[in-house]
């Protein structure tokens, strides 16, 4: 159950471990998180705090120092692997993708340009009362 | 003048967690601020409307017999409260908490584990309500046995109290439905409007408690009307007192005591079954008193 847990990390999951390569405290993990992910993983102090207790459990995050009510954590050499291996899955996902989906992107890019050159072309033709054409020749 | 409480009974079942939400949200633009939960009833008092957030969740392994002065409980809260979230409640297996920092990011952003806290939770409450169907459905199998008929006219307020009961737990199983689809296509847990969710289950609630009435009110009806008035009321003072010290005890057990979930169950069960027995005795003795 713990295997299957872990074997792909959510983004939650990432972003928490990513977090926690330096040594951080609770409050501290969600801002480290949001900042690496740029504002676009917000992660809630209930799913922190069930998250690290499931990753302490597995081995993936030891507690380094507990002062008063604040605990903090670093990720493990398990941990690092775990993440590692996220990472590599994901590069596999892209290098196996990148043939259809990097040409297809090209194409839609070069659909875009000619289809602002087109209405450039408008534009132009709309200020200039249908001119515009003969002044570019 | 305006009251200093206001006492409002918790109709909300444990996947109406977000409707709670919004419930308590509204109330404070109101103007009343949510200040205790009660395992029946949230106590509100008067405050200047303004912007109060609320999150209301389910814990990870959920009991209705979970100690709230567990030491990972506490250690939650307290996690919760370093991110801004003061704890104010929790009545059966939801826990309230609450801010005034529009910026606090809300306690659990994983909805699937939402999703899953709510489904353990609510398949612990429906196995109390197989239960009372078994009971209640036996009952009048007996019923009809004794009376060699295929129904009993008593069978009647029985029927409306099961179809109850199973409005509640279809409920469930299409919030359940619902709530997979939502999550797979838009990756968020569907939430009904709160007016509508406390109307359905006030009238879910009053249709089991004035029914689980009237079989006895049809079996007391060969005695005389003064008779059936005076044991009626005493049946129903007699259950409400009984429901009253229930949910005492367990709220006793639950934010007093620092037992296991598992003592805590066994302690309420043995308790509760002093107290019916003794209920039981005082009933049956009321009753050859007046009879």
């Amino acid at each position: 159950m713990a295997r299957e847990q872990f074997q792909s990390l959510s983004e939650q999951m990432y972003y928490i471990l990513l977090a926690l390569w330096d040594e951080q405290c609770g409050a501290d993990i969600s801002r480290r998180a949001d900042e690496l992910s740029q504002g676009r993983i917000r992660i809630g102090p209930g799913t922190l705090y069930t998250l690290l207790g499931r990753f302490q459990e597995q081995g993936m995050i030891r507690e380094t120092e507990s002062a008063g009510r604040k605990r903090y954590y670093v990720i493990t050499e398990k941990g690092k692997g775990m993440v590692y291996t996220e990472y590599t899955r994901l590069r596999t996902l892209i290098r196996d993708g990148a043939p259809y989906l990097e040409a297809e992107d090209a194409e839609g890019q070069e659909e875009q340009n000619g289809q602002r050159r087109g209405l450039g072309k408008q534009d132009l033709a709309a200020r200039t009362g249908g001119l515009g054409d003969e002044n570019e020749k | 003048m305006r009251m200093r409480s206001k006492y409002v009974p918790a109709f909300f079942q444990v996947f109406e967690n977000d409707s709670l939400r919004d419930y308590l949200e509204d109330m404070a633009l109101k103007g009343w601020r949510l200040v205790s939960v009660g395992s029946l009833f949230l106590r509100f008092e008067p405050c200047a409307p303004h912007r109060i957030r609320y999150c209301v969740e389910v814990m990870e392994k959920p009991s209705a017999y979970a100690s709230n002065q567990s030491e990972n409980l506490k250690a939650y809260r307290e996690f919760c409260r370093d991110a801004g979230w003061d704890y104010a409640g929790s009545t059966g297996y939801l826990h309230i908490f609450f801010t005034e920092d529009e910026e606090a990011v809300v306690v659990e952003t994983d909805p699937k584990e939402r999703y899953e806290r709510i489904c353990q939770a609510c398949q612990g409450n429906n196995r109390l309500v197989y239960v009372i169907f078994g009971l209640l459905i036996l009952t009048n199998l007996y019923s009809c046995y004794v009376r060699k008929t295929l129904i009993c006219v008593n069978g009647w307020g029985l029927l409306l109290m099961v179809a109850a009961l199973a409005v509640s737990l279809g409920d469930f199983l299409g919030w359940k439905a619902r709530a997979g689809k939502s999550l797979r296509e838009e990756g968020i847990l569907p939430c009904a409007p709160w007016m509508r969710v406390r109307r359905k289950n006030g009238a879910i609630i009053w249709t089991i408690l004035v029914m689980s009435m009237a079989p006895m009110a049809y079996t007391m009806g060969q005695y005389s009307k003064k008779t059936l008035i005076l044991v009626m009321a005493g049946m129903w003072i007699y259950v409400m007192l009984l429901a009253f010290l229930f949910a005492k005890l367990l709220y006793w057990l639950r934010m007093k005591r620092a037992y296991s979930a598992k003592a805590n169950m066994a302690i309420y069960w043995s308790v509760a079954l002093v107290i019916c027995a003794a209920a039981c005795g005082g009933a049956l003795a009321f009753i050859f008193w007046i009879v």
